[in-house]
């Protein structure tokens, strides 16, 4: 694979992390409600917490990812055989008619693809948040849903890194920029908010960009399996 | 379907938290939110059933005439995740 290849899927693979829907529709969310119920310091702290909550979540499976794939004998000759390829690109490939069909339901908001009773019972959750260690819990537990897609993403930005034979600091520190990028959407809504912007300019936001977010991520999740493909043919 | 009583106290609780969150004065949220109570209740005065997704439409219809970003975000407060 060449390093302008690499390249390319380390930038889609960011991109799908700005762009996918669920972490920053409960943050919104969740400030929101937060702002409703405390004073605008503790509302502050408790957003806070929560980002912190997601950026370790997302740290623990990188991390987690990284130590499988260092760890093991094989895994070099596994990375760098043809299959592999073919393999990661199909995932690729079945992610983004996925993404198309099923990330966003046919209804006239943002509902996403997560069962209703877990939106139920996040929304339930997040209204409870009294303390900071609720919100931190709620920052970890919210990207669990959406691993489904993010997973051979983080997957393969490791695998990506490992090719470009970095030294360790410099490896952890392009594996905490990706943790950072994730928690990017958090960071502006956050910022959003604290200049007066509200849920309703947020919510109008996404619905009139909802076919707009669901053709990006689509395009993104194909071209990573076709730069995955060509990495191959190389 | 089982009948549950009108929680106005609930929703009053619920409806002021999105009003503080969107930055309207007290003051006025109180009285957007009485009024909107007020005012859905009486239109729904003539129905025998009444659903909740009927009062959330009825209240919805009434805070559109004090406050757009209000109504809009009470209207779709379920829709985003």
């Amino acid at each position: 694979m060449s390093v302008l290849t690499s390249l390319g899927i380390l930038v889609l693979s960011a991109l799908i992390l700005v762009f996918l829907q669920l972490v920053p529709g409960i943050f919104a969310l969740f400030n929101h409600y937060m702002h409703g119920k405390f004073s605008y310091k503790k509302a502050s702290d408790l957003a806070t917490f929560f980002i912190i909550g997601v950026e370790t979540a997302v740290v623990l499976v990188f991390l987690c990812l990284n130590i499988i794939l260092c760890c093991s004998p094989t895994t070099t000759f596994i990375i760098d055989s043809d299959i592999f390829a073919w393999l990661m690109s199909g995932i690729f490939l079945a992610l983004a008619f996925i993404i198309l069909g099923l990330y966003f339901r046919k209804s006239s908001g943002t509902e996403l693809f997560i069962s209703r009773r877990l939106a139920t019972s996040f929304r339930a959750r997040l209204t409870q948040v009294k303390s900071r260690s609720d919100a931190f819990v709620l920052g970890l537990i919210s990207i669990v849903p959406e691993l489904i897609f993010t997973l051979p993403v983080y997957f393969l930005i490791i695998i990506t890194i490992m090719k470009f034979n970095l030294i360790g600091p410099a490896r952890a520190g392009l594996i905490m920029l990706f943790a950072l990028i994730v928690i990017s959407p958090l960071i502006i809504i956050r910022i959003l908010n604290s200049t007066g912007h509200n849920l309703a300019d947020y919510l109008k936001f996404r619905f009139k960009n909802k076919p707009f977010f669901r053709f990006c991520l689509t395009l993104f999740y194909l071209l990573i399996a076709s730069l995955i493909v060509l990495g191959v043919s190389l | 379907m089982t009948s549950a009583p009108f929680n106005q106290a609930s929703i009053k609780r619920t409806l002021k938290i999105h009003a503080k969150a969107l930055g309207i004065p007290t003051g006025a949220a109180d009285l957007f939110i009485d009024r909107a109570i007020k005012d859905a209740t009486k239109s729904l005065k003539s129905k025998k059933i009444i659903t909740d997704q009927d009062l959330d439409r009825a209240i919805v219809k009434e805070l559109k005439k004090y406050h757009a970003d209000f109504a809009y975000v009470y209207e779709n407060r379920d829709k985003i995740i």
